[in-house]
């Protein structure tokens, strides 16, 4: 058998990402993390103390419980739908972890590392340029630890903000080219 | 272009965000329904003109489906319930 | 027409002299002129010629109400813009002009010479004369067509590009008049969130005019101005018509960012137009009214315009359209005009159909001559007006008189007011109807939806202090509503009067009485419409065309309802109007695409290994929203022979491809194998860990909708695999059907399509391949049989292998996380180079799966072929403890029928001919009645000759028989047919090279 490392690309390791890259307007995409999905309702009997086992508690609707040191971030998508975001290193050990808490619970644990792809959006103008793709109030709507999951244009996208000056945006994979082009265009009128 | 208060998500959003789901509230017809019973169940429907009943789902947010009572006529959304609401109050 | 010294608050440029080409010559104007006023000034006339008798017409109005001078601009290139209005196009250096009407050209025109039979070409005259003979029509159709519209269409792709952009405002106002900028600023001060709207390149709307000659006016909007403009809290959009208001206070507008550069002068960096979608929690409408024209015989004669649009030239343009003047109306505003086109040095006539008053009295102390109680009955002129007829009229009930004919008036220009109708568009595109008002003479707005208000002379303020103050008054109402001020304002403003008469019609020469010019419109076709019976408005204006064209009929609507109420005896209230609907004004397909063209127009999906197949040359096919290679050409081999190389290494020694577009959803719960065994046809109680299964879908009117394998990971943990296009559709079914039908299953469904790449390892070699790839997997038949899937590691990455094949062949798919999935592609294709391995795409993947017999959904099926129609019986487990989805209507008479369509096979005589798919099918050569159809259809490489499936009523009685099929073009050809097993290699062929 071949001795080759295996290759870890995000979808748009082969996009020139130096496109979107000026102080107006800044489009990054996040190359370290991973993506799992916890399906479990708060409602759940034992479901509450399954999460404290894991340092975590259930955000509100539309809600982001964050552990800033473990760069770790857990997402209100669904009343049972959690989607938590962590470095690509912590993700085996935080799936056996959860794994191992939701045992016996009516709770699963999913990758989906692959399905997304993160894009981190700066710059002066982030909000001009958005407001040409995206329906939501970003601006208006969109505070520092709240999430809400819409469409960029024409690809399902979900957006939140843990910091002021930035917002996140995660897209499915397969739509990560088109959305990097949309991006493209809105923006060429200000870079 | 209508506004939908998604009840679970807790805010309006766009109609874009949602996807019809057909008339609310259709019992599934029991297995030994006659042909004409089950033909009833299968196509038709109420298509009232005015406050109809329907069922909504976010399918581009929490992909809940819950039920929205429409004035298909004016567009006026009358009310929302989750279908948790519905099964407990009966 | 001349162009006057410097007005107090003129919007030109005098510094910066524009030229623009108009029928072969070039003209001048300044920077701020629009198109009109640099025509009027000119002396350009005529404009256009008439849609059916082609009169010569001039410019009638200032602002987009204008019917008659449409113009297409930048003609035949890629610039080319129809059917623009002259007087709302604001003119650019070098602007290339030419009239969107004349057949064959303005200055001759055929309709002209017909004139002696006019009289026959009344409304309904194009159905009542060209009907018959019927097969005259194709050349009827030829010749009228030269007739009709008005600019061509663009022939070249348009230079520019547009787009969109979202808006969210506390308040928005339509119309920056003194309403609209009273409203705004009053919102934004109290601290709402405000966008304003002004479809003029400058905020101020008639009150302009005012300004030139009323001090305390001049201020006001200045001061108002500056304060809008340092505002924080306000967004000022002008060039920005708002053209449709609809549902919960969504507000579209267009934006003209580019149009009144010169093409030179564009930045090809920033859109031409731009369509802004706007919702507002609270709206507030102050868009303004239109002047009525008055009706006489020929008042479509050039140089016959609105008394406002005299107004707008004089102050705004300095552009004098005419130094013999006659101005009529009914209403105190001709007072008003008359007065300034004294100080301008003209002597006006004023023609009042009303009393005298103390304006009438004040005017004529000036040297003014005033007839009161007067109106025109017919204006006089070829090509342009050089007289009016006017004549002492008298109302008996509803119904006026001439009393005696009076007098000729020369003249050269006709400044005319009927009254003002409310724009009350907006406010209608949402259902309302508009309720007429017997004090304003006018269809106020109903205003009757929530979170709206109106403000202004819409609202029946003919001043711009009444309509500043009645701005302030909607905003004050606005901002309660949005709960931002504790209560309501008290009162609405009073309305100051403008003494606004009844309509006036004469019915002297009605056929000459013109009410809508765009599609000329007489008030004679409106009693013949009412004498055939047409008697409601909406049959009235279908009858007649009456507001038919690109101007909606914004001054010839209401005129023409006055017209029916007057024939009818029916009072306009009663008449009402008929239904407004959106655009506002015309708004080009571009500017609705935005950046959504080409490209973008759908997203492209792509799967990891997409950089890999461009690299590799592939041919690319679009499946739903995913770009999936189609086929590997090497070289300069065509579909065909790509196709035959792909199939036979697929066959006889190793392919591979990418089939990571399949929708995958993870199952997971206690009552997960129930949920499967209600969606699926099939048994799912006994599928254990390490297994899969093929499942069926169908709906709950028995009808395949979807299939795939679905996979047992553990016993409450199971993925589902749905066709490529059927991802999201399956997905929301199970969901629908979970949440409102079994709520008590405990079941979660995530869709992990894009976690998941898959490459397929085909081909008798496959196993070789895998074996030399993963160390941890037992590869060998007993250990490892067919619908098996194991866990292990693949070239270093976690992985799950599937053992399953969509071609007969010995196949395993390599599922790993996306992130690894290009990598596995690369290596696998590389290792498998010792066996020459072959990357196959879409065209293969379909024959070879054909070959077997496989159906695809959506192609062989339509959503009318039940499991049994599909000869897929054995996928039906009747003895489920729940009746699955579609196990009901498996028994009903008409999804019993022995004699439905059925799939079955078809060869085709001659081995080379490929029958085309949808191909309709016969039982006998001369037959029209449909047996079935043909569902797909390939040339088979390793059968070396065609083969086809095919849906046929009675199919499988049908076995070895012959019937026909029927292309649309070339000749019905026999086809046996067989079963769909096309190529059978035993049991051996599944298992590979040992």
């Amino acid at each position: 058998m071949a001795n080759v490392e295996p290759v870890f690309e995000t979808a748009l390791a082969h996009v020139d990402t130096s496109a979107m890259s000026e102080p107006d307007f800044n489009v990054t995409e996040v190359r370290d993390f991973a993506c799992v999905l916890l399906r479990i309702h708060p409602q759940t009997a034992g479901a509450g103390a399954a999460l404290a086992r894991l340092g975590l508690a259930f955000p509100p609707a539309l809600g982001i419980h964050a552990i800033p040191q473990q760069r770790l971030l857990m997402k209100w998508i669904s009343p049972d739908e959690y989607l938590v975001t962590l470095p690509v290193t912590d993700k085996a050990a935080f799936i056996e972890q959860a794994e191992t808490a939701f045992a016996g619970l009516f709770a699963a644990v999913v990758d989906n590392t692959g399905g997304y792809s993160l894009l981190r959006i700066g710059g002066g103008q982030r909000y001009a340029v958005l407001s040409k793709l995206c329906f939501y109030d970003l601006k208006g709507n969109l505070p520092v630890g709240k999430v809400v999951s819409t469409a960029l244009a024409k690809a399902p996208a979900i957006f939140y903000r843990v910091q002021e000056d930035e917002l996140y945006c995660l897209l499915r994979g397969s739509f990560a080219d088109y959305g990097w082009k949309i991006l493209l265009t809105a923006s060429a009128e200000f870079l | 272009m209508f506004l939908i208060t998604c009840p679970y998500c807790g805010e309006a959003r766009e109609e874009q965000e949602f996807s019809y789901a057909g008339e609310a509230l259709i019992k599934r017809a029991p297995l030994d329904s006659s042909d004409a019973e089950w033909g009833d169940y299968l196509f038709n429907r109420n298509n009232t003109k005015g406050p109809t009943l329907e069922q909504w789902q976010h399918t581009l947010g929490c992909r809940k489906l819950f039920m929205v009572e429409r004035n298909n006529v004016t567009n006026d959304i009358l009310a929302i319930k989750t279908f948790e609401s519905l099964r407990s109050d009966s | 027409m001349k162009r006057l010294p410097p007005q107090p608050c003129e919007r030109i440029n005098r510094k910066q002299r524009l030229s623009f080409k108009w029928h072969g010559r070039w003209y001048s104007g300044f920077a701020g002129d629009t198109l009109a006023s640099a025509m009027l000034v000119n002396d350009v006339t005529p404009v256009a010629r008439s849609f059916k008798y082609g009169r010569r017409r001039g410019i009638m109005a200032a602002g987009v109400e204008e019917p008659n001078a449409l113009v297409t601009l930048e003609s035949g290139s890629h610039h080319h813009t129809p059917n623009v209005r002259a007087t709302d196009a604001e003119l650019y250096e070098e602007m290339q002009v030419q009239a969107a009407s004349g057949v064959p050209s303005l200055e001759h025109d055929i309709r002209a010479w017909l004139k002696p039979l006019h009289r026959f070409m009344s409304a309904g005259f194009y159905y009542k004369t060209f009907k018959a003979p019927k097969n005259w029509w194709p050349w009827y159709e030829k010749g009228l067509r030269r007739f009709s519209g008005f600019s061509a269409a663009p022939s070249e792709p348009d230079a520019e590009h547009y787009d969109h952009q979202y808006h969210h405002a506390d308040i928005a106002v339509v119309g920056a008049g003194p309403a609209g900028m009273a409203a705004a600023l009053a919102a934004a001060q109290g601290g709402a969130r405000v966008i304003l709207l002004d479809e003029r390149p400058a905020p101020g709307g008639e009150m302009v005019s005012d300004c030139a000659t009323d001090q305390q006016a001049r201020q006001w909007f200045e001061a108002t101005r500056q304060a809008l403009e340092t505002q924080a809290n306000v967004s000022i959009l002008t060039r920005t018509t708002a053209y449709a208001l609809h549902d919960y206070n969504l507000l579209l507008a267009l934006e003209r960012r580019q149009d009144h550069l010169a093409l030179k002068a564009r930045n090809p960096q920033h859109s031409r137009q731009r369509s802004h979608r706007i919702r507002a929690r609270q709206v507030i409408l102050a868009t303004g009214s239109h002047e009525r024209p008055l009706l006489f015989a020929n008042n479509d004669l050039s140089g016959i315009m609105l008394a406002s649009a005299v107004r707008r030239y004089l102050h705004e343009y300095a552009v004098l359209c005419g130094d013999e003047v006659v101005i009529a109306g009914n209403n105190d505003s001709i007072y008003v005009l008359a007065s300034e086109l004294l100080n301008a040095g003209v002597r006006p006539v004023v023609v009042d159909s009303r009393d005298s008053s103390l304006d009438t009295a004040a005017l004529q102390q000036r040297g003014a001559v005033v007839r009161t109680n007067h109106a025109i009955i017919e204006a006089v002129g070829s090509s342009r007006v050089t007289a009016v007829r006017i004549a002492e009229i008298r109302q008996t009930g509803n119904r006026w008189d001439i009393v005696s004919l009076k007098e000729t008036l020369p003249c050269n220009l006709v400044a005319l007011s009927g009254g003002f109708s409310p724009v009350v568009h907006l406010d209608c595109h949402t259902g309302s109807r508009p309720v007429f008002s017997g004090e304003f003479q006018a269809f106020m707005p109903a205003c009757d939806r929530p979170n709206r208000f109106v403000a202004g002379s819409v609202n029946a303020h003919p001043d711009w202090a009444g309509c500043r103050d009645d701005g302030m008054h909607a905003a004050a109402s606005a901002l309660a509503a949005l709960a931002l001020t504790p209560s309501s304002p008290a009162e609405k403003p009073r309305r100051k009067s403008l003494g606004t008469g009844p309509f006036l019609y004469l019915s002297h020469k009605p056929d000459k009485v013109f009410l809508d010019m765009q599609n000329d419109v007489k008030a004679s076709d409106i009693a013949q419409a009412i004498a055939e019976n047409y008697r409601s408005i909406e049959h009235i204006k279908r009858y007649t065309a009456l507001g038919f064209g690109t101007d909606q009929g914004k001054t010839g609507n209401v005129n023409g309802i006055a017209v029916a109420s007057a024939v009818t005896g029916i009072p306009m209230e009663q008449i009402g109007t008929t239904t407004f609907r959106p655009m506002y004004t015309p708004v080009t397909m571009g500017a609705l695409a935005g950046e959504e063209t080409g490209l973008l127009y759908d997203p492209q999906r792509f799967t990891p290994m997409q950089h890999s197949h461009v690299q590799a040359g592939a041919q690319f096919e679009v499946v739903g929203q995913w770009m999936r290679p189609w086929y590997f050409p090497q070289g300069d081999e065509d579909l065909h022979t790509a196709v035959a190389r792909e199939c036979q290494a697929a066959r006889q020694s190793l392919a591979m491809m990418d089939a990571s577009t399949l929708g995958k959803i993870d199952i997971q719960g206690p009552d997960a194998r129930e949920l499967l065994a209600r969606v699926y046809t099939n048994a799912w109680a006994k599928l254990a860990p390490g297994k899969c299964r093929y499942g069926l879908m169908c709906d709950e009117n028995g009808m395949i909708i979807d299939d795939g394998v679905t996979a047992c990971v553990s016993d409450t943990h199971f993925i589902m695999t749905t066709t490529t296009g059927g991802a999201a559709r399956v997905y929301a079914h199970l969901e629908r059907w979970h949440q409102t039908e079994w709520p008590e299953l405990r079941v979660c469904f995530t869709s992990v399509t894009d976690h998941w790449s898959t490459t397929a390892v085909v081909g008798p070699k496959a196993r070789r391949l895998m074996e030399k790839i993963c160390s941890d997997i037992d590869f060998s038949v007993e250990a490892f049989p067919f619908m098996d899937w194991r866990e292990g590691t693949v070239l270093g990455v976690p992985a799950r292998v599937m053992r399953i094949s969509f071609s007969g062949e010995l196949s395993y798919e390599i599922n790993v996380q996306a992130n690894y999935g290009r990598y596995i592609w690369d290596q696998v294709h590389e290792i498998g180079q010792a066996w020459n391995i072959t990357p196959y795409g879409t065209e293969s993947m379909h024959v070879l799966r054909a070959e077997k017999g496989y159906i695809i959904v959506g192609q062989d099926t339509d959503g009318s072929i039940t499991p049994h129609d599909a000869g897929m019986g054995w996928a039906v487990a009747r003895n489920k403890p729940y009746p699955f989805i579609g196990l009901r209507s498996l028994s009903r008479s008409d999804t019993a029928r022995a004699d439905r369509k059925q799939l079955v096979g078809l060869l085709t005589a001659d081995p080379d001919t490929v029958l085309p798919e949808g191909c309709q099918l016969v039982r006998h050569p001369e037959d029209s009645a449909m047996l079935g159809h043909v569902t797909s259809s390939y040339h088979s490489p390793t059968l070396q000759r065609s083969i086809a499936m095919a849906v046929v009523r009675n199919g499988f009685a049908l076995q070895g028989e012959t019937i026909y099929a029927r292309p649309v073009s070339g000749e019905t050809l026999p086809v046996l047919i067989r079963d769909t097993n096309f190529y059978d290699a035993g049991k051996e062929q599944l298992d590979g090279e040992r």
